[in-house]
């Protein structure tokens, strides 16, 4: 092979193995923010226990004990089922999950020596078609739940959760059609790259600006296909029995852990599609090359800003606690009171560094590079909140309710926007 | 008889639902900032480190007074014995000295019975026990330390 095929090779990988890890971090985050989110908005703590050393990270750490609680626990196989439709279920969901975020883009092309690199990992040109097989394949794990499982609350659960599916499906579908009239290209690649203009200068030109109500039915329709609140009928936890009844241990995990995957898979979607995925606004990869020296001091400053705010919070918290732990967290104030320390530190000799150092163009690219994956991963970060927080605000919809509002509103909505953008276009070109 | 619930009249506005939906996540989103602001003013106790205020009736676990002197007030007469519907308690008296007050030779009380009725109190004629105490964390791995005996059900501890 010849040097450049191996490169070709190693980057690839490279990449995949990025985004797969980064699914993977989202479903922790998801969790995580899922328990402090919940727990906030109903005025609770949320998880303050669980912690290594001390430091409970906010909660985050319990995690981690769910997991080793998850791995010991009994793995019961019921004899009633269809073994190998009921083993392969879940691995069939959480294999889908990982999958998804294969073409979303998380950073402009890479250009170093000569030798661009697409920051996706998979380049594929039918783009987000992509995505809408891979959640249409998803009701398959959800119907081979129901129909291994060989028993009544499954298979009814199965039955809603597909019909619900393939409701939603189409609206998907339809609104995004809308968008690649606009954007002319199915690659979220070349979507991205074309959310990066200024609409009279001022505006960015994001899908959400151009495609506000597609952006809307997208929004809508994904909440149903990830089988979030209100749509969640196919799990149904607190009074319809959910397709996983017969499930224990891991590979009930794993449904939960798809669940959360599929978040991710669809914050990223609708920051590719609707929010100009990596794109900075007012920052244009080739600005940020250009004044990479001045653009790292702001993102310096703007870190300390950041660390300091966090800082305060934290010793006021400390401060106006009304008690004392007992065991090793109350070594935790300090120890991230020193953490961030440290990254002010960090924070500080950046701007020193930004005032010394005039960065080559391999730096200013790596710097353009990694600021556009911040902003990608800034922007799920906010969206999987948003999804979550959805769930605890928004009770169910009922059965008839979720179907009216799928075939009667959504789909002639989604056409109306089919039409009205098909019109602007053909005005516009004259 | 049937009840007909009259439906509130939605205006257009309402109907549209989005906005009434922003409306809630408004409203989700106050509090999430007001508990991420302001843990310390959440209404949660952390119990093992923060403790609850007991009220001065609350019936924690039976204790024995003592009188002035630093007897146990208890005569051994079982009436407590014998109003306890658990059977949790078992009495037993030292043999009489004549002249002294009679005393119990053994008080045992068997927590992991208990109801904490207080139908005990109640039957004791010479006020020896109260459920004052404000001993309230019983719990034990090992049921043979669920058995107070006369030495630890003598312990003060009043209400908090
Ligand atoms: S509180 Fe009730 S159950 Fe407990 S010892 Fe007294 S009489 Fe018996
Ligand atoms: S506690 Fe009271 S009722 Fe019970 S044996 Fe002693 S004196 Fe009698």
């Amino acid at each position: 092979m010849m040097n450049s095929d191996w490169m070709f090779l190693g980057t690839t990988t490279a990449r995949a193995v990025f985004m797969w890890g980064l699914t993977l971090v989202f479903i922790l985050i998801n969790i995580f923010l899922e328990r402090k989110i919940c727990a906030f908005v109903q005025d609770r703590v949320g998880p303050n226990r669980a912690h290594i050393c001390g430091v409970r990270l906010f909660g985050f750490i319990l995690n981690f004990a769910d997991a080793v609680k998850l791995i010991f626990k009994e793995d019961i196989l019921p004899p009633f089922v269809n073994k190998a439709y009921y083993i392969a279920a879940p691995a069939v969901i959480m294999t889908i999950a990982l999958m998804g975020a294969a073409v979303v883009p998380f950073a402009d092309d890479l250009t170093v020596g000569g030798f661009t690199l697409p920051m996706q990992a998979l380049n594929l040109n039918v783009g987000f078609l992509y995505i809408l097989a891979l959640t249409s394949l998803s009701v398959y794990s959800l119907v081979l739940a129901g129909w291994g499982s060989n028993s009544k609350y499954p298979l009814l659960s199965a039955m809603r959760s597909s019909a619900q599916m393939i409701s939603y499906e189409i609206s998907m579908g339809l609104s995004l059609v809308g968008l690649v009239m606009v954007f002319g290209s199915v690659d979220l690649g070349q979507i991205v790259k074309a959310q990066g203009g200024l609409i009279a200068g001022v505006v960015p030109r994001w899908g959400i600006v151009v495609q506000p109500l597609g952006a809307l039915l997208f929004a809508v329709a994904s909440l149903a296909e990830l089988n979030r609140t209100p749509f969640d009928l196919p799990e149904g936890e607190s009074e319809i029995i959910g397709f996983h009844v017969e499930y224990s241990s891991m590979k009930f995990a794993l449904f939960f852990m798809a669940e959360y995957a599929n978040i991710f898979v669809a914050s990223a979607v609708f920051a590719a599609l609707f929010l100009g995925g990596w794109q900075i606004p007012w920052l244009t990869t080739a600005a940020i090359k250009e004044h990479a020296a001045p653009v790292f001091r702001t993102v310096s400053i703007v870190a300390l800003a950041a660390m300091m705010a966090v800082a305060a919070l934290l010793v006021r918290f400390y401060r106006k606690r009304p008690y004392q732990w007992k065991d090793l967290r109350r070594i935790e104030g300090p120890v991230l009171l020193s953490a961030l320390g440290l990254g002010a530190l960090l924070a500080v000799a950046g701007i020193v560094a930004s005032y010394v150092i005039t960065p080559g163009p391999i730096m200013a690219a790596l710097l353009a590079c990694g600021l556009q994956m911040a902003a990608f991963c800034g922007k799920s970060f906010f969206l999987c909140a948003f999804v979550i927080l959805v769930r605890w605000t928004l009770p169910r919809l009922r059965y008839d309710q979720l179907m009216a509002l799928g075939w009667k509103i959504m789909l002639p909505l989604g056409l109306a926007n089919l039409l009205v953008t098909g019109l602007v276009l053909l005005l516009k070109k004259g | 008889m049937a009840i007909i619930v009259k439906k509130a009249k939605l205006n257009v506005f309402e109907k549209v639902y989005i906005f009434e939906i922003a409306r809630g996540i408004v409203v989700t989103i106050g509090h999430f900032c007001n508990s991420l602001i302001n843990p310390h003013r959440l209404p949660t106790l952390n119990y093992p480190e923060q403790k609850r205020r007991l009220l001065p009736n609350y019936r924690g676990r039976l204790r024995l007074l003592k009188n002035e002197t630093g007897e146990l007030k208890c005569t051994a007469c079982l009436l407590c014995v014998k109003a306890c519907p658990a059977n949790c308690l078992t009495v037993e008296a030292a043999p009489a000295t004549p002249g002294a007050k009679r005393t119990p030779a053994r008080y045992d009380l068997d927590v992991g019975r208990c109801i904490f009725c207080g139908l005990c109190v109640e039957a004791c004629p010479f006020g020896a026990i109260d459920m004052n105490s404000g001993i309230y964390e019983l719990a034990d791995k090992d049921p043979a330390r669920f058995i107070f005996t006369k030495e630890k059900l003598a312990q003060e501890r009043g209400p908090q």
